[in-house]
């Protein structure tokens, strides 16, 4: 079956003011509709430099990235909603109930009345908020933020989803029922970019992976296949160590 | 920032009171053709201590005071002097003398005031001049007296030589020794005083204890204007529009907070532009400014006259006028609370350069002392400053019951630093992205 392309990235660099060197080095990729692809790389390998210009967050020194056929830089904004973005910071408002922060991100979506109460609920529900949806955010839980701050990415049901080491500080439970829910989407049809430094996770969860370093792409594969063409490596974690080295990163 | 807050403190502090180096201007129209408009007029420019300026008329000087160049006008009238005089002439034909006749029908001097002046202002530049004007006054009158009734000794005093010579004053006077001697001598002297006339003086000093001219005081209003201004009229918009420029602190921190905890990466990627989210803020932060406004608009009506004896905030303006400068000054607060969020990186470096901007832009701009007084250069400087255009459109709403047509200029100001503000912003985060 021809799976359609949501993501094309072609030859893209990126070189940030008063840097010498470029954070991105020509990077080449593609993620298919109902992907699950997991981006890995040491710190400050280019995996959120590379999100934040699929998005459209900053603009690429030079290349190509089409998202659902539109070029980020100029059209963005006509896909825009078939995009959820779930950074890694906590992006909410802290002066906001879990409830209101969740309605304020609906609400930004197009999602209006009745429907947008049905799916703030629904939602609430599923994460199991109920009790804490009246809770100001800065009286809340770190796992109750991380709950709601993913809650806010998906409310609109994106086609793509982009998630930002969504586990970062979350107990075994949360993380479980996290990879539940998003291993559910993605059999629902949404393709998702993820960005862990959890290599199980990514063996667990990804269809295939892509490791980036120093601002190249070095490995593109299902865990299992670069698990078996990397000899002597028994998991991806092994595999990471092996193609990005032991020294420590910024 | 600190050391930019200490000058301009240190500048303004020491031209509060008004001097010939401050930008405190003052009208003279002589109308008098005589000597007295003339003595006035070279008495208070010779005195150097302000800024004066003559005018002829009195029209030209109102105009000038409403387009606020200029603060106060000292008008004398065509008859001052032959008015003056004719106390002389009173004085003159009454048996009694005495300072109490100098209280008939007085010379009068208008003074005209820009109904923006601060009445500390005033107080400290207005006794002095009056004090000077009664004592070119006396001092032409004492003149003029002096001249008069020493010419007239002069003409006469053959008159009194001859009158004296015949009359025979001693005689009656008892035999004594050398009686002859001494009465030839004694007449001699007086038809030798008499002959030369007396030095004679007026019997009152410089300081009388009444006034010998009338100095009545105006507030320069527009034809048909009804309107009595007040300190509040100067103090309540003064202060809101500062007030309203502390917005610049929670708004920059809000933008902050959103660029440092992901929310504005957020929403970024969702389907709002750069300008919805932005217009979002202006709409609750302009809402924020008129809820302020009117909360201080309050504390003037009713709270003020219950706590002291001001009167109450007179709203008696023009409405189309208040709410354009509104909108304006909270836009251009607005304008400046994006810039400084987008800007700054945290909230110490925005509350730290947004909250002493704010009183450095409010000095220069004329909220603590108004603009006028300040050092040349701190006064060209805040030509520039937005709390200026802001006190000036509200002083013109409040203080000069002035409509969109005479604050037209000021509202552009705003609205443009408004609009340059929202530019710089957007340039600044698209370069950083």
């Amino acid at each position: 079956m021809d799976l359609k392309p949501v993501i094309i990235v072609k030859d893209l660099t990126k070189r940030y003011k008063g840097s010498d060197t470029d954070a991105l080095k020509g990077i080449n990729l593609a993620v298919n509709e109902g992907e699950f692809l997991g981006l890995l790389g040491p710190n400050s390998a280019g995996k959120t430099t590379l999100t934040s210009i699929i998005c459209g967050l900053i603009s690429s020194t030079s290349g190509n990235v089409k998202v659902f056929g539109k070029d980020v830089t100029n059209s963005l904004g006509h896909v825009k909603h078939m995009i959820g973005l779930v950074p890694q910071e906590i992006a909410l408002y802290a002066a906001l109930t879990v409830k209101e922060n969740i309605l304020f991100y609906g609400h930004l979506q197009g999602f209006h009345g009745p429907e947008l109460h049905r799916k703030v609920k629904a939602l609430i529900d599923i994460f199991n908020l109920g009790e804490h949806a009246s809770k100001l955010i800065s009286h809340c839980s770190g796992g109750i933020k991380r709950r709601v701050n993913l809650i806010s990415g998906i409310i609109h049901n994106p086609v793509l989803l982009l998630l930002d080491e969504p586990t970062l500080g979350v107990d075994i439970q949360l993380r479980e029922m996290i990879f539940e829910y998003l291993t559910e989407l993605n059999k629902k049809g949404t393709t998702i970019i993820y960005t862990t430094h959890y290599m199980k996770e990514a063996e667990l969860l990804c269809t295939r992976v892509n490791i980036i370093d120093h601002g190249v792409l070095i490995a593109d594969g299902i865990p299992a296949n670069l698990i078996a063409e990397n000899e002597g490596c028994t998991d991806l974690g092994q595999v990471f160590l092996k193609m990005t080295g032991r020294d420590l990163r910024d | 920032m600190p050391a930019v807050l200490l000058i301009v403190t240190t500048l303004v502090q020491e031209n509060a009171i008004p001097t010939n180096k401050s930008g405190f201007k003052i009208i003279i129209v002589n109308a008098d053709s005589s000597v007295l408009g003339e003595s006035i007029v070279n008495d208070l420019i010779n005195s150097g201590y302000l800024n004066f300026t003559t005018f002829n008329t009195v029209d030209e000087a109102k105009n000038a005071i409403l387009d606020g160049k200029y603060q106060l006008a000292i008008i004398i009238p065509d008859s001052a002097t032959e008015k003056l005089f004719n106390l002389l002439k009173v004085y003159t034909e009454s048996d009694v003398h005495s300072n109490d006749l100098f209280s008939g029908d007085l010379t009068g001097i208008i003074f005209l005031y820009d109904p923006g002046l601060q009445r500390i202002v005033k107080n400290a530049v207005v006794m002095p001049m009056k004090t000077a004007i009664q004592l070119s006054a006396v001092k032409v009158l004492m003149a003029q007296y002096t001249e008069e009734v020493n010419k007239s000794v002069k003409q006469h005093s053959s008159d009194f030589a001859d009158n004296l010579a015949k009359k025979d004053f001693f005689e009656n006077i008892p035999d004594f020794p050398y009686k002859n001697e001494v009465i030839k001598r004694f007449s001699e002297e007086l038809t030798n005083k008499a002959t030369e006339g007396p030095e004679i003086k007026l019997p009152v000093s410089p300081t009388l204890n009444g006034d010998i001219i009338r100095i009545d005081e105006e507030t320069v209003r527009k034809e048909n204007a009804e309107y009595k201004p007040n300190v509040l009229q100067n103090n309540i918009p003064a202060f809101t529009l500062f007030a309203m420029f502390f917005i610049v602190i929670p708004l920059a921190g809000s933008i902050i907070n959103e660029k440092n905890h992901g929310t504005y990466k957020r929403l970024r990627t969702l389907p709002v532009s750069f300008f919805e989210i932005i217009f979002a803020k202006i709409t609750v932060y302009l809402t924020i400014c008129i809820l302020q406004f009117i909360f201080l608009m309050f504390i003037g009506v009713y709270i003020m006259p219950i706590l002291g004896e001001s009167p109450s905030l007179d709203l008696q303006i023009k409405y189309p006028a208040l709410l354009l400068a509104l909108i304006a000054s909270s836009f251009a607060a607005i304008g400046f609370g994006i810039l400084v969020g987008i800007f700054a990186s945290t909230h110490s470096q925005a509350a730290t350069f947004g909250s002493v901007m704010v009183v450095i832009l409010a000095m220069l701009g004329g909220i603590f002392v108004p603009a006028y007084l300040l050092p040349d250069i701190l006064r060209k400087i805040s030509m520039v400053s937005p709390l200026r255009w802001g006190t000036d459109a509200f002083l013109g709403v409040f203080a000069r019951y002035e409509g969109i047509d005479r604050i037209w200029s000021e509202l552009c100001l705003l609205f443009g630093f408004f609009g340059a503000s929202l530019f710089l912003s957007f340039k600044i985060f698209k370069r950083e992205t």
